[in-house]
């Protein structure tokens, strides 16, 4: 049969108990900020019963334990986060960049290519129609001039950007490897801290966060083991497990979105800030590439139509913009040597005649041809669908982000339901603990009470 | 749903940013005054703005191109009427000098005003326009079309056409070559004025009265010919500037906003905000610790 000694003990372990309960709601309150950030809850338990027999056999109560404290979480929500991160990366890396390029076309307005290409093309209608007036010369001259180095400017811009892509993918490599790590690390003290009940809480925490950041740079599949590590691996490729961190490969191809290990096997890149600038530096390539063939399209067609001038000196076979083999492209879009140095150079008929201006009727026609190595468009045609091509794909990445934004909000608002500290539910849970201490504190001092009468009795 | 106190607050915040970036985008269209200020808020709506500015500035260029027209087509007439003037005036001194009463006396200072009548067509034949160009040289535009080497004129320009283009497939011929035209006519004043210098009443009778209609008519057939130029280029620059104007208007619907639309848009954000802002600020104030005394 118990004694009353028991019942003091049930309420000292009762006080320890609602102590343990308040400091785990303490630091849930103090944690209401933390990102990554779960909840925890003191999980009660009640103690092993007693059994004794007075007549019969009788089983009491030993008052309350802490079982174990839990962090309340969600794993498959854990996992949508780390896919939803990693979508958001790598659309916000593509909305991002693309939008940079974006800006640098100046279109539509005044200062794009596609007026410059007006005005050069209407400069030749203007010559055509007054070919013997000077003006009309510079006016070509100063209409090619401001075509050439808006070309030259805009292919300046591609190649610093496609730069910076390239610098940005060693540095998320960098950052890559070095989350690995992270998680290998923390993977080890979880290791160590786990015991068959209990986690090291905080140590979980933070490897979920790491988790996170990892799936944000690119797409990663983890799982989790019996003692709360982790396995975690890109698309076939083990990047930590039991044994530590393994090597994220150095070796890409930005084309195929792979990265390849030194056995030389490729594992896809589909997901995650990396995919987004492997994405980018492709996008801009072929965007290079669309603007190089609009410089040596415009090349070509002028060159074959202007060599059939004669200039004031009797020249003919001259070229307008300058030749390079093999045709440079944009970079070297340029005037040829003797147009950039005299106006008065650019000839405007193939008889050479003051007045004969058939060759700058030409070139001025030229606007409305449409020209096979452009896919049957005119030129001015392929730079706006160019344009209107990269307005396209911002606006559709734009709206990718928006959408993912939607569903990474909706994800992160489930986590928080389950797993957010709210200070309503944590000081409610406060009362509750703080009642419950103070009744048993009470019951405490009812049976140190008792506990008197009995000593006086002997007194 | 169970509510974190995170999440009430990063909704607070996604209330005002959403809310904010609202008013802000409806902020810039009444400021800018255009829908479309990137390719991507409307990536067919650039396409259409591009190629119809593209068309506006090639219009906008046939339109200078054809004042160039006016200016030579005008210049040409001018001329033409001089000469006419010139014509008419040598076709009286031929009737006078075909006349029986007409004494050699008076065909011989016939023949010096006839002289001068010579001198001012070979002025007006080299007439320049005010860029410099001789208008009737043909395409030789920069040399002087007509010499005369005693009573012999030789005609130093061609017979090539200046060309302004007027359209994106038609081109004007805006000039009159000095061959065969002026250089008949003056080849014709030439023969009168020998003839008057011979006193040969005859051959004035015979010929020049003739050759001096048949100038006339020619100068006039060609001045007929200028001024249905001229039409056609009054024609087309006034079409142009009615198309100028269709086509501003259609990059304007595609590009401008609707002010009305936009402000009242602003205006409804703004209003969406401030309850943005209310809500949050109310929201701030509510917490159990504040009942738990």
């Amino acid at each position: 049969m118990p004694g009353l000694f028991s019942a003091i003990d049930n309420m000292s372990a009762a006080l320890q108990a609602f102590q343990q309960e308040l400091s785990v709601t303490s630091n849930n309150v103090a944690n209401v900020n933390t990102p990554g950030y779960s909840r925890q809850v003191a999980q009660l338990a009640e103690a092993p019963t007693s059994t004794y027999t007075a007549g019969a056999v009788m089983s009491i109560g030993n008052g309350v334990t802490v079982s174990s404290i839990n962090r309340i979480q969600d794993m498959f929500l854990q996992q949508r986060t780390q896919t939803a991160a990693s979508d958001t990366g790598r659309l916000g890396t593509m909305s991002n960049g693309l939008t940079a390029v974006q800006g640098m076309l100046n279109e539509p307005g005044t200062s794009g290519i596609s007026d410059a290409l007006s005005s050069f093309f209407n400069a030749w209608s203007g010559l055509a129609s007054n070919p013997s007036d000077s003006s009309q010369q510079l006016q070509v001259q100063t209409t090619a001039q401001t075509l050439t180095q808006r070309v030259q400017t805009l292919n300046q811009s591609l190649n610093a950007q496609a730069t910076q892509e390239t610098q940005t993918i060693g540095t998320t490599l960098q950052s890559i490897q070095a989350t690995v790590n992270n998680i290998a690390s923390l993977n080890q003290q979880i290791h160590l801290g786990s015991t068959s009940s209990s986690q090291p809480i905080a140590l979980l925490d933070q490897r979920d966060q790491a988790l996170q950041q990892l799936s944000k740079l690119v797409d990663v599949q983890s799982q989790v083991n019996s003692d709360g590590t982790v396995n975690v691996s890109m698309n076939g490729l083990t990047l930590v497990d039991q044994t530590g961190a393994h090597q994220f490969p150095t070796t890409y191809s930005a084309a195929n979105s792979t990265v390849t290990d030194v056995t030389g096997t490729s594992f896809p890149i589909r997901s995650g800030t990396l995919a987004g600038e492997f994405g980018l530096v492709n996008t801009i390539g072929a965007y290079k590439t669309q603007l190089d063939t609009l410089a040596n399209t415009v090349t070509s067609q002028v060159n074959t139509v202007y060599a059939t001038a004669t200039d004031a000196n009797g020249n003919t076979n001259q070229p307008f913009f300058n030749v390079t083999v093999p045709a440079g492209g944009a970079g070297s879009f340029a005037l040829a040597p003797a147009i950039a140095a005299s106006s008065s150079a650019i000839a405007t008929g193939v008889t050479g005649k003051a007045a004969d201006s058939s060759v700058a009727l030409a070139l001025s026609q030229l606007q409305n041809q449409s020209i096979a190595g452009l896919g049957g468009q005119t030129i001015q045609g392929y730079y706006t669908n160019f344009v209107s091509g990269i307005g396209t794909q911002v606006s559709y990445y734009n709206s990718q982000v928006t959408t993912q934004a939607a569903i990474s909000t909706q994800i992160s608002n489930q986590v928080q339901s389950i797993s957010g500290v709210s200070l309503d539910d944590e000081m409610s849970h406060m009362l509750e603990y703080q009642r419950s201490y103070q009744a048993a504190a009470q019951s405490l001092s009812a049976f140190n009470s008792t506990m008197d009468s009995l000593m006086n009795m002997i007194k | 749903m169970r509510i974190s106190t995170a999440f009430q607050y990063s909704q607070y915040t996604a209330g005002i940013q959403s809310t904010q970036q609202t008013l802000y985008n409806d902020q810039q269209q009444v400021e800018t005054g255009k829908k479309i200020n990137q390719p991507s808020d409307d990536p067919v709506g650039t396409s259409t703005i591009m190629s119809v500015s593209a068309l506006k500035s090639a219009q906008t260029q046939y339109g200078t191109n054809l004042n160039t027209a006016t200016g030579w087509l005008g210049e040409t007439d001018n001329a033409l009427s001089s000469t006419s003037n010139i014509v008419q005036s040598a076709y009286s001194l031929a009737l006078q000098g075909a006349s029986d009463t007409t004494t050699q006396q008076q065909r011989q200072s016939m023949a010096s005003q006839i002289s001068q009548y010579e001198a001012s067509l070979l002025n007006i034949a080299n007439s320049k326009s005010p860029t410099g160009s001789y208008l009737f040289a043909g395409q030789m535009t920069k040399t002087q079309p007509f010499t005369v080497a005693g009573s012999t004129l030789t005609y130093n320009g061609d017979t090539g056409s200046v060309m302004v283009e007027a359209s994106a497939n038609q081109t004007i011929n805006v000039n009159t070559p000095g061959t065969p035209l002026l250089s008949n006519v003056y080849n014709q004043l030439e023969s009168l004025r020998q003839n008057l210098l011979n006193n040969d009443q005859t051959a004035i009778t015979n010929t020049d009265v003739g050759n001096m209609q048949s100038s006339l008519s020619a100068i006039t057939m060609e001045r007929g010919n200028v001024g249905a130029k001229m039409d056609t280029v009054k024609n087309l620059t006034a079409d142009y500037t009615r198309r100028n104007n269709d086509l501003s208007t259609q990059i304007s619907n595609v590009q401008d906003v609707n002010m009305a639309q936009a402000i009242t848009d602003y205006q409804l954000a703004n209003s969406a905000y401030q309850a943005a802002l209310t809500v949050t600020s109310q929201g701030f104030g509510l917490s159990l610790a504040n009942f738990i005394k």
